[in-house]
């Protein structure tokens, strides 16, 4: 097998496409806002897999029967819990929230 | 253990691609008709009558400044990376074990069909020059000995692809509807026809091809594409099946087959990721190689401007600039039946029809040959 170039090909019914590998052309007036729309999208995906797992695992541990049918919906963490959870949700906003209020943060 | 060649996402790669799906039937659907009344709205804002868009190229000039066209723009070109992304995993985790399982079935004294390479396949441009659908590496690089990585990665695109587009028939990865369709089609237009050699152009993966042993088992079936990757996926995926088919790296315009060797020949959305000189060849060899009182019968994309709204025609030529589709617009702006009838099948047995199987409508084309 090799490659070549039809050269019976008029460019006009062949025209330029995206070059091999080009993961990256933008569209919005500002390129950092397609990288952010990506980004969010990206995320949301993520989101929507991890959703899917935990509702798998869910079936699976009222199928085996470890859980019944809502359990996780009238589950009520114990103090030490809802303490570790809320340390763990502050870190999580401080993380995605500290750099640009640091940022906007200088006096001049 | 059986060797069995598929494409086999684990439970979060199956949410990731579900998820894509899902995506692309939002920027397909909703994004597309807010699109659609945005241009119009436009349109109807012009000062003149006069001055409203008649072709692609002033609809262009109306709508591809707008921010809702931008939009519509990055959120495409977004999924079609997040698609070969989340396709790539499932490849990358899987690839060693499918060359092992096609190994074992192309060697297996058992099997029902064959495999031919060709040392001497010249692949064309747009297909050698071309990351079709901006597939990483395209359809024929082959990165490792008995490479399958190419045919996988579309293999779990193809069904995403086709639903997220409204030309889905709901089958799941590695299903045969799509054929299944064209044998139908077949049977509708040569309905006295009993195939029993039956050639497949572009076969592809060989997923389809498989619907035509299924439908005619006593034919002889023959798929043939010019990427390597995926002709050995065909020939690993019909032997998983325990299905006789036949596969080759050949280029449809130019085949090793003798003059008259097939009584139906096909293709499915081949001739889109061709050129015009490309479409002259393959339709002339189409009528070299069908048996008299056969039937030739290529299905492809029904995108022809004529039956386009212009937002929709702004839409799809896009694809050939930013989503690796070069004769997208040259293909769509053919007259089949025309190349039919250039190509030697007499006008009254050459076609260009539409035919619909639920929400889907295809662009089927050919003729036969008297008999």
């Amino acid at each position: 097998m090799t490659t070549q170039n039809d050269t019976r090909c008029a460019s006009e019914e062949f025209p330029s496409g995206p070059k091999p590998g080009d993961r990256n052309t933008t569209f919005l007036d500002d390129p950092v806002s397609d990288h952010l729309l990506r980004a969010v999208v990206t995320l949301t995906m993520e989101l929507s897999v991890s959703r899917e797992r935990i509702k798998t695992l869910e079936s699976l541990l009222v199928q085996s029967g470890a859980l019944t049918q809502g359990a996780a919906d009238e589950f009520e963490p114990t103090d030490d819990d809802a303490v570790a959870r809320s340390a763990d949700r502050n870190a999580l906003i401080a993380a995605i929230l500290d750099p640009i209020m640091e940022h906007l943060s200088v006096t001049k | 253990m059986n060797a069995a060649i598929g494409f086999e996402p684990n439970h979060d790669e199956a949410a990731r691609q579900a998820f894509i799906g899902s995506l692309k039937g939002y920027v397909n659907f909703k994004v597309e008709s807010a699109l659609e009344s945005v241009f119009d709205g436009e349109v109807a804002a012009l000062e003149s009558a006069q001055a409203a868009p008649a072709t692609r190229e002033q609809a262009e000039e109306v709508i591809t400044d707008h921010p809702l066209f931008k939009l519509w723009g990055t959120l495409t070109f977004h999924s079609q990376n997040l698609m070969w992304q989340s396709v790539a995993d499932t490849t990358q985790r899987t690839i060693d074990t499918q060359i092992e399982a096609y190994r074992a079935l192309a060697s297996s004294p058992n099997k029902k069909g064959s495999v031919k390479l060709s040392q001497e396949l010249v692949v064309k441009a747009p297909v050698s020059t071309t990351e079709i659908h901006r597939q990483p590496g395209g359809y024929w690089r082959e990165q490792r000995e008995d490479d399958l990585e190419a045919a996988m990665n579309y293999s779990g695109t193809v069904d995403m692809y086709r639903n997220a587009k409204g030309m889905g028939m709901g089958g799941k990865v590695g299903s045969d509807t799509i054929g299944q369709f064209v044998a139908n089609v077949a049977e509708k237009y040569a309905p006295e026809l009993k195939p029993t050699a039956v050639l497949d152009m572009g076969c592809g993966t060989g997923e389809q091809t498989l619907a035509y042993k299924r439908r005619f088992p006593d034919a002889t079936i023959t798929g043939i594409d010019c990427a390597r990757p995926f002709v050995r996926f065909a020939h690993g995926v019909a032997e998983t099946a325990g299905l006789a088919a036949n596969f080759a790296e050949m280029d449809a315009g130019n085949t090793d087959f003798d003059d008259e060797s097939f009584d139906l020949i096909v293709s499915i959305i081949m001739f889109h990721e061709t050129t015009k000189a490309q479409v002259q060849d393959i339709m002339k060899e189409c009528w070299r190689l069908v048996r008299p009182g056969g039937l030739v019968l290529h299905l492809d994309v029904p995108y022809q401007p004529h039956r386009m709204p212009l937002i929709k025609q702004v839409t799809n030529h896009w694809q050939v600039r930013h989503n690796g589709e070069p004769f997208w617009s040259g293909f769509a702006a053919l007259n089949m039946k025309e190349e039919a009838i250039a190509a030697g099948f007499p006008a009254e047995l050459a076609f260009a029809e539409y035919e619909q199987a639920g929400p889907a409508v295809y662009h089927f084309f050919g003729g036969r040959k008297p008999a």
